[in-house]
């Protein structure tokens, strides 16, 4: 196990490498030159000595594979650079707008949870019933839905007609992001019942479930001991990446309902052309999906004993 | 029962499946409304009652009716033709996508899963990298370095989109290649390219047609958020993410602003969603 995890973890960093060097190509090819930015930065209007002073001291003079391997070696040592905009750090730029994401993204999660986990079953029990059919429809309905279309709609309704939430901020005045939360859950709700509908459906035909049926053993009880139990797995599967996207996409639900996450953050370093704190978000967003991948893996063995690392 | 004998059935089954996954009421329905709107997108200049940029400041913000069917936006344009010519842009840039994601994904993941040993395992590493780059992050990098355009986000999302069809094209092609047949066509001298095509390919492309219909009414979808964040088409093309987002500054007192452009997008996404489903219905062998 131990030998298997430290593999993985090796196995991150060509991944992680990849990226980087990618986005740094990208980086170089673009228009912009990221000397004169700074140049302007220390002398307001620079001569083209300056420029070239500047650009000789921050190494940007250097071939490509050398300005990388420079950016490299500082993000080692925690070094993202400072911010065009602002002057901080860039990591602290980030990681200062990371607790409105997380909070957005955990009322997200439980929301979704809450939502979908009893309606999967529901429908899984009554597969083929009237009320089956309706989730069915609410699932179809929410794939195809337009999530940041909606939030807009939601925002007219209760910011504009019902007053119950501000149009700036998308806060209730619980001060829980519920609206927001629910209008990012839209596209996945379907997605997650439809996944418990047809794994928990597929585990409850099975004999062992009749058996246990007959020997009179209490159907809530078949349901989430049993049956549950053996569906879990493409259940987790499924929102991990749910969680992964709701981290790093949340810019759309952000701008609509104001919300000053990192999504936010990193679309106005694009507007900005903030190359450092861009970098960083990108680097450390990539390592989160690297890493909660591997996690995933490592919860799968502990699942299921079957699976050896 | 020879060869020949068993391809012709073979084939015969894989007609009856396309009948039966075009007959059904979901694909039919999901159809029509799909070709109307591709209709729609390609005589956009004959069939838009005006010009979709023309800015005219005393026209704003008018109602519904008149020489502007669903009246006009913040500068005067007219909304249907807008709409309209919207069509193009959504619809093109999606399919687009889906074309470029096929060509790299499908042929990656035959040769993956066909010639198998290390060129695989290369493959599937590479593939990996491209799984673990999130869409929205790659979509950020491009505009933030390359600068925000239509072209551009094509270029992002088609760089992401094309490992998950690469990865189950190879796991498609690994269920062929282990079925007995295949030997029977080694041993029976047919080329590599051969078998590759006439066989595998076809063999796998229901499963992948089905998958890549169901995709559009994603591919929509990003579009227009992409859009709608100003990481994708820019203002003042008729897009219908960038009518949504325009729509902003007004949605307080101009609410038809934003709500006809989204049903516009839920219809047509809704509509390929319905092909989708019900060729994945017909076509999915029941394994």
């Amino acid at each position: 196990m131990a030998k298997y995890i430290l593999k993985r973890l090796l196995a991150m960093i060509p991944v992680l490498l990849a990226v980087t060097f990618l986005m740094f190509f990208l980086s170089s090819m673009s228009a912009g030159d990221p000397a004169r930015v700074m140049a302007e930065k220390i002398y307001g209007h620079p001569t083209p000595d300056e420029v070239e002073l500047v650009r000789h001291r921050e190494g940007l003079d250097k071939p490509f594979p050398i300005q990388y391997l420079n950016w490299l070696k500082n993000v080692v040592h925690g070094d993202f650079g400072e911010s065009y905009s602002t002057g901080r750090p860039a990591a602290e730029e980030l990681f200062r707008h990371f607790p409105e994401t997380l909070k957005l993204a955990l009322t997200s999660l439980v929301l979704l949870f809450l939502v979908a986990v009893p309606l999967g079953i529901w429908s899984a029990v009554k597969e083929g019933t009237a009320a089956d059919k309706v989730i069915q429809f609410f699932c179809f309905l929410s794939v195809s839905m337009p999530g940041f279309w909606i939030g807009l709609m939601l925002l007219y309704l209760f910011g504009v007609k019902l007053r119950l939430i501000s149009v700036l901020g998308g806060v209730s005045y619980s001060g829980i992001p519920l609206v927001a939360a629910f209008t990012f859950d839209i596209g996945y709700f379907g997605i997650l019942i439809r996944l418990i509908r047809t794994n928990l459906g597929s585990v409850l035909k099975k004999d062992y479930i009749r058996a246990l049926r007959a020997k009179g053993i209490s159907p809530g009880r078949i349901i989430m001991k049993h049956g549950m139990k053996n569906s879990f797995m493409p259940v987790l599967t499924r929102s991990i990446g749910m969680i992964i996207n709701m981290l790093c996409g949340s810019a759309v639900i952000e701008s609509i309902f104001s919300i000053n996450g990192i999504g936010k953050i990193a679309l106005e370093a694009v507007v900005s052309k903030d190359t450092p704190v861009l970098q960083c978000f990108i680097l450390v967003l990539s390592a989160v999906v690297v890493v909660v991948n591997l996690l995933v893996d490592i919860l799968y063995s502990v699942v299921d004993r079957r699976i050896q690392l | 029962m020879s060869r020949k004998e068993k391809k012709v059935k073979a084939l015969s089954q894989g007609r009856i499946r396309w009948a039966k996954a075009l007959r059904s009421p979901k694909t039919r329905i999901g159809l029509v409304i799909s070709i109307l709107f591709i209709l729609i997108a390609v005589l956009a200049p004959l069939i838009s009652p005006n010009d979709p940029l023309l800015v005219s400041v005393i026209d704003k913000l008018e109602a519904p009716g008149g020489q502007f069917p669903l009246g006009t936006d913040q500068l005067g344009r007219c909304i249907l033709s807008r709409l309209i010519w919207g069509s193009r842009y959504s619809l093109s840039y999606s399919f687009i996508v889906l074309g470029i994601t096929l060509l790299i994904g499908v042929p990656i993941g035959l040769v993956s899963g066909y010639v198998g040993g290390r060129a695989d395992t290369i493959l599937m590493r590479i593939i990996d990298i491209f799984m673990a780059m999130p869409s929205f992050v790659v979509a950020l990098a491009i505009a933030g370095t390359l600068g925000a355009s239509g072209r551009n986000l094509v270029l992002a999302m088609s760089l992401v989109y094309w490992a998950e069809y690469a990865r189950l094209t190879r796991a498609l092609t690994l269920q062929v290649k282990g079925q007995n047949y295949m030997m029977a066509l080694k041993a029976g001298g047919c080329s590599h390219g051969r078998i590759l095509l006439r066989h595998v390919l076809k063999n796998i492309a229901p499963s992948i047609i089905a998958l890549a219909t169901m995709e559009i009414g994603s591919i929509i979808l990003a579009i227009a958020g992409f859009s709608f964040i100003g990481l994708g088409v820019q203002a003042p093309t008729p897009e219908w993410g960038i009518m949504l987002s325009d729509s902003r500054e007004y949605f307080q007192t101009f609410p038809r602003l934003m709500i006809i452009p989204g049903i516009v997008i839920v219809i047509v996404v809704l509509a390929f969603n319905l092909v989708g489903e019900g060729l994945q219905d017909g076509l999915s062998t029941d394994r």
